[in-house]
């Protein structure tokens, strides 16, 4: 995947490493996001733009979240947007960096990936944030952890059955329906 | 034995360190902890819902779901989480675990700890990853297999603090409270 415009101001990691799981995974990911956990202080209220506060009460347009990797290097791009309920849900569809819809763009740097097939297939990411230059919902993020859990339906492995990303310093976001691909092109399962 | 143990430490104590690869071996990790969150109603997340008397008691505050964290577990590299009801007035934390067996308990289960992630700044964070190898009990049935994970803040205090508690079970449960009270201690060295 190509990386976006306005990437300059990631904090990308000083040590020059070589990718360890960019070649191993591959993951894109939209879900109808259902579930918004925040710390402080603690709802589950997520406050849209203001250009679009109005269609989102409206219902005209819906929140998902959106996971990419890699995006670029060993970075996985987390996204919460608002689109139009009736545009289809896939994972090649293409938000791409500053679109106001955006709510939450978080760029993390993967250090570990575990995945498993059975009883169904499934991961967890875990890495550093690198930059979230898109949203001001919750600052600057930088240096805070990730942590990335992700299911997909045990009879269809298109479908998601849960996802969750979150921080530990300031929210959880999840989501129960939708479609993704995880490739997985060489070893390492758990 | 997995390939993918590993450990990272960043901040004031950078690098990344490999882990031994199996759970028989004393806690490697150094690293010790007792946790327990409230979680509120809106906290939770999973696509099987609890059973019903479950549900209407913590919509009404007829009790009040907690979640402990427990790491090592006989000094090995293994962290336990019970999810249990108490009334809401119940003490915080618990000075007694009620028994994974009791029927407050609603869930209990351990994961081997394949991974960790610390770091000190700018939060002081956790986190933890690994597959479920025990099931005593669950709604959800038998967890064993599945990748859980534990991902927390704190601040070293005195009083040592918790922030943003957030576990689950991956695909099933995902519990998440905004504050938590117990014990952490680096460097811990068995007895």
């Amino acid at each position: 995947m190509a990386a976006g415009a306005g990437l300059a101001s990631l904090a990308l990691p000083s040590r020059a490493r070589a990718t360890q799981f960019a070649q191993r995974y591959e993951l894109a990911c939209e879900m109808n996001s259902s579930f918004a956990f925040l710390v402080d202080p603690p709802t589950n209220n997520l406050v849209p733009h203001p250009s679009i506060a109005d269609r989102v009460r409206a219902g005209t347009l819906r929140q998902r979240l959106r996971m990419e990797f890699p995006y670029f290097g060993d970075v996985l791009r987390n996204l919460a947007y608002y689109e139009e309920p009736a545009k289809p849900l896939s994972a090649a569809n293409v938000v791409p960096a500053g679109d106001p819809r955006i709510l939450i763009e978080i760029f993390t740097d993967v250090t570990s990936v575990l995945v498993k097939k059975d009883p169904l297939l499934h991961f967890v990411m875990t890495g550093l944030i690198v930059g979230n230059p898109s949203s001001t919902f919750f600052g600057d993020l930088t240096s805070r952890m990730m942590v990335l859990s992700a299911a997909f339906d045990p009879a269809d492995s298109t479908r998601m059955r849960m996802a969750v990303s979150g921080t530990a310093s300031s929210h959880v976001l999840g989501a129960q329906t939708g479609v993704g691909v995880l490739k997985i092109k060489e070893g390492d399962l758990v | 034995m997995s390939q993918n143990r590993r450990v990272w430490m960043m901040g004031a104590a950078a690098g990344a360190l490999a882990v031994p690869a199996s759970a028989e071996r004393v806690n490697a990790l150094r690293l010790k902890f007792d946790i327990e969150s409230k979680v509120p109603p809106t906290g939770v997340l999973t696509p099987q819902p609890f059973p019903p008397e479950v549900t209407a008691a913590l919509a009404s505050g007829a009790l009040e779901l907690r979640v402990r964290y427990r790491f090592p577990l006989a000094e090995r590299d293994m962290l336990s989480v019970q999810v249990y009801l108490v009334p809401p007035n119940a003490p915080y934390p618990l000075p007694q675990l009620p028994p994974a067996t009791d029927q407050s308990t609603i869930a209990y289960f351990e994961m081997e700890v394949y991974n960790l992630l610390t770091v000190d700044k700018p939060n002081a964070s956790v986190a933890m990853a690994g597959p479920i190898v025990l099931t005593t009990v669950s709604p959800f049935g038998s967890l064993n297999g599945v990748l859980s994970y534990l991902n927390f803040q704190y601040l070293p205090g005195p009083p040592l603090r918790f922030r943003a508690v957030f576990g689950g079970s991956t695909g099933f449960i995902s519990t998440n409270a905004p504050a938590g009270v117990g014990t952490l201690e680096w460097n811990y060295r068995m007895p």
